[in-house]
């Protein structure tokens, strides 16, 4: 029962967090800011959701494996943003409306 | 006898270790089989790419005690993480949209690699931050607000990291 609970207040937080994303990304000016919103609301919503279901499966096999999916989200999803950003940066898309020099 | 030699050093160890753990998470029934096939072929695939493997030198946490402060680390790194959604959420909601875009340079401090590509995605995970670039002199780093730019000197994935690189 309360395993339960904290399985579904985990699984509408990361709902939420992937709402936020993707409002985010609609809202946002330019690629940079809305990668802000998208790498960090998508690694975390899918890690609240990934947890939640291994709270709602036990100890079991199919835990470790979505354990091991969230490793890799973990690691693979702000490489792929780093990426992404850095193509933005060197194809020379300016940000829009803001004062773009480099602060030292 | 050469090859015999170089498996049991940690270069390869780790690697054929690593394989064969996600081999037995992925068989559907673990039997006698199941696991000589898994260490089979987990040996041939180490053995094949023994010259694509790091050394050990290029990986910090091959070593124990690095192993365990990169785990206290990563448990720190989620409340970051919790932390930079909560604010990103506060920002996209706010019927204003509070930003103020600039990019900012780092300074390179690190000359591991390893420890460049940590350092990278934590700031990239962190409050209002994300890499764009990694040259060879400094780091180049998106932020989206004011605060977060000043939350980048000396912030704890930096003392962090200059400690591990340290301690090398």
């Amino acid at each position: 029962m309360l395993i339960n609970g904290v399985a579904i207040i985990m699984l509408i937080g990361g709902a939420f967090f992937f709402l936020v994303g993707t409002i985010g990304l609609i809202r946002l000016p330019d690629a940079f800011t809305r990668m802000h919103a998208t790498t960090k609301c998508d690694t975390l919503g899918a890690g609240m959701i990934l947890v939640s279901l291994m709270i709602n499966q036990g100890f079991h096999m199919i835990s470790v494996k979505l354990f091991i999916i969230l490793l890799f989200i973990l690691v693979t999803n702000p490489t792929a943003a780093h990426i992404i950003a850095k193509a933005a940066y060197n194809s020379q898309h300016m940000p829009t409306d803001v004062d773009s020099s480099i602060k030292e | 006898m050469r090859m015999y030699k170089n498996i049991t050093s940690k270069k390869m160890a780790i690697p054929f270790l690593l394989l064969l753990s996600f081999w037995l998470v992925l068989t559907p029934n673990i039997t006698v089989e199941s696991i000589i096939i898994g260490m089979i072929v987990s040996a041939l695939v180490v053995l094949y790419s023994q010259n694509l493997l790091f050394e050990k030198q290029e990986i910090p946490i091959y070593k124990m005690a690095n192993f365990i402060n990169m785990i206290k680390f990563i448990g720190v790194l989620i409340v970051e993480v919790f932390k930079a959604n909560i604010d990103v959420a506060k920002i996209v909601l706010n019927p204003s949209l509070p930003i103020q875009p600039h990019f900012i340079k780092v300074p390179m401090m690190l000359k591991n690699d390893f420890n460049k590509v940590i350092y990278g995605n934590s700031v990239t995970l962190t409050p209002g931050t994300l890499t764009v670039d990694i040259t060879e002199d400094a780091f180049i780093i998106h932020a989206l607000t004011n605060d977060a730019a000043e939350a980048m000197e000396n912030s704890f994935i930096e003392q962090w990291i200059i400690k591990q690189e340290d301690e090398q």
